[in-house]
């Protein structure tokens, strides 16, 4: 039923161009004017002017089923930001999935974790409780 | 060739100012008081496509792209039940109004549970659902406004609309527009866009992106969601995201570009709690009031059966 011609790439691309800088304007101006929140924008604009945070997993508190709880430096981009780039390690194995839904961390536990806000919320693989299984949990960000 | 569905329209079909009866003749329908064509097999109570040509638009771009007998699963009808909480047995062999068809959706789910559908849009979708649904005799596709269907009173069994409502210039005032068109006893289940989350971040957006014109704002959105959704770990497309939500819905690529078009390029976009809908539904009289799952603003009810 499209019979019309299709507009050739070199419009397409002057299309883009110009839609993308016409939003890019209005998006600065609706965070500017404080109509749209983003508070993860400060974090993301000093991420390339710090180095990769990297530590061990301290202070671990149970959460709920098999979901553990331990606390991250705020800085740190998180899934709240719809960005965390942290891995999980217990031991030298890397745990996962990240990104997960709480509720799905204590149910379902094998691994799964969210690093939300300044929290990170974990779970061991075999669900056993990681202040007393004499494994050893550590994080890192990728770069 | 007329469908067989034409048997059960032509009784409640009228004038939609007047209120006139309407026959069929020289392929256009007549009253006493005015003259509507068809055009391309299709019947016009209205003269145009008004306020939605961002919807004739891209539901003739995509007219395939949500319909679950083109994309051989099931999606649509998981979501048409969950908004509805309607399932097959509920409305097979009952008449039921489609309020803002778009390219078909629904209106393929039901018919294909054997109901006879009507399915309505003000926009020029009204030539994609046509063509979708031109070999089902169960179907009868119209171009009509729903602030003045072409409907007599207490014509239908069943009557959706599902993200229609708050892209007309009052949801409130157009969905007390459908609901003396159900039968007494008759269903009604509508869901309309939440004041919460993305629907919020949207609305500041939308009388920006809306002015653009739709072929560009859809050729962006071509560009725009494959490269995002490539980049979804990106700490800047994170931002992106929570700045200008796209859709990531999971039911393919071009559902996201479809879906990322529709949420900013509508004149109209009325965004309402659960207990304001709720509240439509009690203005109104309606019985048995229910929200059908945990989408908040999808709520249904039931003309009484003595409403008269």
């Amino acid at each position: 039923m499209n019979t019309e011609s299709r507009p050739g790439s070199v419009v397409i691309f002057g299309q883009v161009v110009l839609v993308s800088i016409y939003l890019l304007i209005v998006g600065l101006w609706l965070l500017i004017a404080g109509r749209i929140k983003a508070e993860g924008i400060g974090k993301i604009i000093r991420r390339p002017f710090r180095p990769p945070y990297a530590g061990e997993l301290r202070d671990i508190q149970h959460d709920d089923g098999n979901c553990w709880i331990a606390t991250l430096p705020c800085e740190l981009l998180s899934d709240k930001d719809g960005a965390s780039r942290l891995v999980v390690c217990e031991d030298d194995r890397l745990l996962g999935p990240a990104h997960c839904g709480h509720e799905d961390i204590r149910e379902g536990g094998g691994g799964r974790f969210s690093h939300w806000g300044a929290q990170v919320y974990f779970s061991t693989r075999d669900n056993s409780d990681p202040r007393t299984n004499g494994r050893r949990y550590h994080v890192r960000e990728l770069t | 060739m007329d469908k067989p569905i034409l048997d059960r329209v032509m009784p409640i079909l009228c004038d939609p100012i007047t209120g006139a009866s309407l026959r069929k003749e020289e392929g256009q329908f007549i009253s006493e008081t005015g003259r509507f064509p068809i055009i391309r097999a299709v019947p016009r109570f209205v003269a145009g496509d008004d306020y939605v040509s961002s919807f004739s638009f891209e539901w003739n771009t995509h007219y395939r792209t949500q319909l679950d007998c083109f994309r051989s699963d099931r999606s649509s009808e998981e979501q048409f039940i969950k908004k509805t909480g309607f399932g097959p047995g509920d409305l097979r062999g009952k008449l039921v109004l489609d309020a803002g068809v778009g390219a078909g959706r629904y209106t393929d789910v039901v018919s294909r549970w054997g109901a006879d559908v009507i399915g309505v849009d003000l926009s020029y979708a009204v030539e994609a659902a046509y063509k979708n649904f031109v070999d089902r005799p169960n179907v009868w596709i119209a171009q009509a406004d729903i602030g003045a269907l072409p409907f007599k009173p207490q014509s239908f069994d069943a009557i959706f609309s599902i993200g229609v409502l708050h892209h007309t210039p009052d949801t409130e005032a157009y969905f007390k527009k459908l609901v003396p068109l159900l039968k007494p006893g008759g269903s009604i289940a509508i869901w309309v866009y939440p004041k919460e989350g993305d629907y919020l971040i949207r609305n500041e957006w939308i009388r920006f992106v809306n002015k653009i014109p739709s072929r560009m704002f859809y050729a962006w959105c071509r560009w725009f969601v494959p490269w995002a959704q490539a980049r979804l770990d990106r700490p800047l497309v994170g931002l992106v995201r929570r700045v200008f939500p796209f859709s990531t819905q999971g039911l393919g690529v071009e559902n996201d570009i479809l879906d990322t078009f529709d949420g900013y390029s509508p004149k109209y976009h009325g965004i309402h709690s659960p207990e304001e809908v709720e509240g439509w539904f009690h203005d109104m009289g309606l019985q048995q009031i229910r929200r059908p799952s945990d989408w908040k603003t999808c709520v249904r009810g039931i003309r009484s059966a003595s409403h008269h």
